[in-house]
């Protein structure tokens, strides 16, 4: 390099004199402008060749790698950066395919589009948990990271070796093995192992498990999202099974210790399985002593139990239970037993599934949203106020002009050429901002169903998405994380491709926008929410008792029973509810009485109390029973899922509680209820409330 | 710096918006059809059954249309003084005025004319924005259709001017001859070549969930093009009639 410089400043030494010190200052420079100059083009290409290869996907679907088809399944994606840090979204697609059935695309009509925001650090690996929907095997399940509108990565899963139709029991456990229970005698069960890190993070994940049997292990490792969707999923109707191993202290854990109906003080020893075999139903071969975890006191029922010592003991939870053998199901004896499978599908309530067609799978029940639209949550302004409007108007630019002729100008016809100032802003502020708006709109109604004994409740949403101009449909929204699915479409139109996001506030995307379209969707969550009613009957009196323990008002309360409905007072949060009524006095259902509702004190308040009591009715016709030893209590209350007001989107709401409570005969007639008017002038009814 | 006979025309336009006269009370029956239009084109069903037909309200689209075809003809019939606000002097007048040069006169004039539809579209506001939740308005679609319905008056205003320099005040002819034109121009030939139709650039403003490419972009070369042509032409009538008049 030196040479090259001296012989260039030789070949221009007539004019050029370069010194040895500024030849080598020269000489550093350029083999530093060199260097950077490489290393610059070296990082360029590793980053761009880097931003795909450098990043890893790990994903891990259903239970051990099978799902139940047309359930809700977990997944579970490890995302491995080992390049630049990044900002993105991890997307999981289902029924994205393209022509070639090649490379699945986002932009297949049908497809649906599950994402999560994704920051990741420089060598940062985290995990993402998703819990999709999958109703179709034949088109693969694609993942891929996303940034800034570029693909970094991509998997795909190929679901056609995965799916099957049976129901999952899903075990957790080191040496239990319960493969005899696989499609036991034409049952479609299919056992699965799965590993406690791969448990759903939210309950609707076990939507395809008919039963959960943890076995030897704790629950310690799993994450909190994972414990709280296992507890969820049992208040929500789930089983969980579980059994004593020879660690005495597992289920001493802090975890199962709150699942567990009991807790074993130690360990009894049982000489032989003689009196077992007969209290379970199938002889239990033991020639030398067992031992049995010695549970002494248990809620619940002890469904089966040697003298004092439950050996089967179970407990409702919410909708759900929690089954807990105090034998170990995978020593001795009991490992070789005959009578476990029966045992099993006995515990577990595994009979013959219903039988399912794919028509009933695509079965379409009508949206309870469309009820409210029906009903004029979301309504065109009328006729009459247009009228009024434009003859104001034009009787006012009529008069004006009339009355004024070249330059004899009355006050009002000097005014006339300034009447749209004040006109035009009035016609958009009421007919468009206030009756109207011009863009995209949202109705959403939330059925509660709090489950009995828990301190949740199922929350049932329908919502409906329309716009009636060029806007983007997404809809966002906070308070609660449901799981939701798009309704299909009408008979000859096509499918939408929705995008589910999950983050810091939920998000429904729908794509490609259709105008005067109602997209219609329905969610599901677990909310806490605690309300308990009972209903006692007393000749031909109903009393009814309801504790509010939600935390939310309840605005408005009826008692449905037979065929008649009570309206209740209304009820604040923390408030408890007696009220009595006589059976006669209660309002006939048949016709809907619209009219005598809508006068209800907590109702008649409501801006949009025509499309609530409308509401009421749709959930009234699916949920009432008719039976004389059942009611419905239904309240009309603030969902704790809201829209988060985006610019150019109106929302409507409509919140309604519903509770089947079980009347049962009252033998002694309460002294501290009083019968006479209620609150409210509701003849025949006695109150008698209180904040506690 | 902009000729005294530009201010002076403008000046007139705007003195006219106070005067009246017969160009705002034929406009007030433009505004009583546009008013007509939106109450026969409100939403007669209910929302729910519009949206299980799929099918939403084109009031907008509608109303916008009529006040566009209002103004169009408005602007023809003023252009054909036909039509003329109190204390407006006719374009023969102006053109006599011989120290006024013809391309400061024309400016002048379509200056002049661009405040009056200003004006008209004011007049028409508020029929529209009753319309415009409803209709799923949107103000970029809103003031594409204002600057279409600017260039559309203009055309029909210099095409009303040229037949007035041509043939005057013919009595029937004339009458015959505008309502022909206007009936040509705004309906057959827009059926005929849909880029040049009004119709065609609101339905794509309002009522589709994808625009066409390019479909305003269509409309607004057609008539501009046809208003470069126009100028041309009024300029030169305005001319020739000037140097008929020297000669004479």
């Amino acid at each position: 390099m030196v040479r090259s410089v001296k012989t260039l400043s030789a070949t221009f030494g007539a004019t050029v004199r370069i010194g040895p010190a500024i030849v080598r200052w020269l000489t550093v420079l350029l083999t530093a402008v060199c260097s950077a100059a490489g290393a610059g083009l070296q990082s360029t290409a590793s980053s761009q060749a880097g931003s795909s290869s450098q990043m890893g996907l790990q994903v891990a679907l259903g239970f051990s790698g099978t799902f139940r088809l047309d359930h809700w399944t977990p997944l579970s994606v490890v995302v491995d950066n080992r390049g630049s840090a990044i900002a993105g979204y991890l997307e999981v697609m289902t029924g994205a395919t393209d022509a070639t059935g090649g490379r699945p695309e986002v932009a297949t009509p049908g497809a649906v589009v599950y994402r999560q925001p994704v920051h990741l650090g420089r060598g940062a690996k985290q995990r993402f948990r998703f819990t999709v929907h999958l109703d179709n095997f034949a088109v693969p399940l694609l993942v891929r990271v996303r940034s800034g509108g570029r693909e970094i990565t991509r998997h795909t899963v190929d679901l056609r070796r995965r799916f099957t139709d049976a129901r999952l029991l899903v075990v957790v456990s080191r040496d239990a093995d319960l493969d005899y229970l696989n499609d036991s005698r034409g049952r479609r069960t299919r056992v699965v192992y799965p590993h406690p890190e791969l448990l759903p993070g939210r309950w609707r994940g076990y939507d395809g498990a008919a039963a959960v049997v943890v076995h030897g292990v704790s629950l310690e490792a799993l994450s909190k999202s994972q414990f709280d969707a296992l507890e969820q999923w049992i208040e929500a109707g789930g089983t969980l099974v579980v059994g004593a191993s020879a660690d005495f202290s597992i289920v001493h854990t802090p975890r199962l210790a709150g699942l567990l109906p009991g807790l074993p003080a130690g360990t009894r020893t049982l000489a032989n399985g003689e009196a077992l075999g007969r209290i379970l139903g199938e002889q239990v071969v033991a020639t030398r002593p067992f031992s049995i975890h010695a549970v002494d006191r248990f809620r619940g029922r002890a469904r089966a139990a040697t003298g004092a010592w439950p050996l089967i003991v179970e407990e409702a939870r919410g909708r759900g239970r929690v089954i807990y053998l105090t034998f170990d199901v995978s020593r001795y004896p009991f490992a070789d037993w005959r009578g476990l499978p029966a045992m099993w599908l006995d515990l577990l309530r595994l009979g013959p599934p219903p039988k399912t067609g794919l028509s009933d799978r695509s079965q379409k029940h009508e949206s309870l949203v469309i009820a409210a639209i029906e009903g004029g949550a979301l309504a065109y302004p009328g006729h009459l106020g247009v009228v009024a409007f434009l003859s104001f108007y034009l009787c006012l630019l009529l008069l004006g002009y009339a009355t004024s002729a070249g330059v004899n100008r009355t006050p009002l016809g000097r005014l006339i050429p300034l009447a749209p100032l004040v006109f035009a802003p009035f016609a958009y502020a009421v007919f468009s901002a206030q009756l109207f708006t011009s863009g995209a709109k949202s109705a959403l109604v939330t059925v509660i169903e709090p489950l009995p004994g828990s301190a949740y409740a199922l929350m049932d949403l329908s919502l409906a998405l329309f716009a009636n101009r060029r806007v983007p449909l997404r809809w966002r929204y906070a308070g609660a994380a449901p799981l939701w699915r798009g309704m299909p479409p009408a008979a000859g139109e096509p499918a939408l491709t929705w995008t589910f996001e999950h983050g810091s506030t939920g998000e429904v995307i729908a794509e490609p926008l259709r105008m005067h379209r109602l997209h219609l969707l329905q969610g599901q969550a677990l909310v806490p929410f605690s309300l308990r009613a009972q209903a006692l009957r007393d000749g031909d009196e109903l009393e009814l008792r309801v504790d509010n323990r939600s935390g939310a008002d309840l605005r408005a309360a009826w008692l449905i029973h037979q065929d008649r409905i009570f309206p209740l007072a209304p009820m604040t949060a923390g408030h408890t509810l007696r009220q009595r009524a006589a059976l006669a006095q209660g309002i006939a259902l048949d016709p809907w009485p619209a009219e005598q509702l809508l006068a209800a004190p907590g109702l008649s308040r409501e801006r949009d109390a025509v499309a609530k009591v409308d509401v009421l009715r749709a959930v009234l016709a699916r949920r009432r029973t008719g039976e004389t030893a059942t009611a419905l209590f239904a309240g009309l209350t603030t969902a704790p899922l809201a829209a988060v007001s985006g610019a150019g989107w109106s929302y409507h709401s409509t919140g309604i509680v519903v509770q089947q409570v079980a009347v049962e005969a009252r033998r002694q007639r309460p002294e501290e209820v009083d019968h006479g008017v209620g609150p409210d002038g509701m003849a025949g009814m006695a109150t008698e409330g209180g904040d506690d | 710096m902009i000729h005294r006979a530009v201010i002076l025309l403008l000046k007139q336009a705007l003195s006219s918006l106070w005067r009246g006269g017969e160009l705002y009370r034929a406009y007030f029956g433009y505004l009583l059809l546009q008013a007509i239009v939106l109450v026969l084109w409100w939403p007669k069903s209910d929302l729910a059954s519009a949206l299980e037909r799929g099918v939403g309200s084109d009031v907008l689209s509608a109303v916008v249309v009529v006040a566009a075809g209002s103004i169009a003809y408005t602007s023809l019939r003023a252009g054909a003084e036909e039509l003329m606000a109190d204390g407006q002097h006719s374009l023969h007048e102006w053109r006599q005025v011989a120290a006024l040069p013809t391309g400061w006169l024309v400016a002048g004039y379509l200056a002049g004319h661009a405040l009056t539809t200003a004006h008209l579209m004011a007049l028409s506001a508020p029929i529209v924005l009753t319309a415009w939740g409803v209709g799923g308005g949107n103000w970029p679609g809103l003031l594409l259709c204002c600057a279409g319905v600017m260039l559309l008056a203009l055309n029909y205003r210099m095409l009303g001017a040229l037949l007035y320099l041509r043939f005057g005040h013919a009595g029937s002819l004339m009458f015959v001859a505008l309502r022909g034109v206007f009936a040509v121009v705004f309906v057959v030939l827009a059926f005929m070549f849909p880029p040049s139709s009004f119709l065609v650039l609101t339905l794509d403003c309002f009522a589709s969930a994808a625009p066409r490419a390019g479909a305003a972009v269509q409309f607004f070369v057609v008539y501009t093009l046809a208003a470069a042509i126009l100028t041309g032409l009024l300029c030169r009538a305005i001319n020739g009639l000037r140097s008929r008049a020297a000669l004479s």
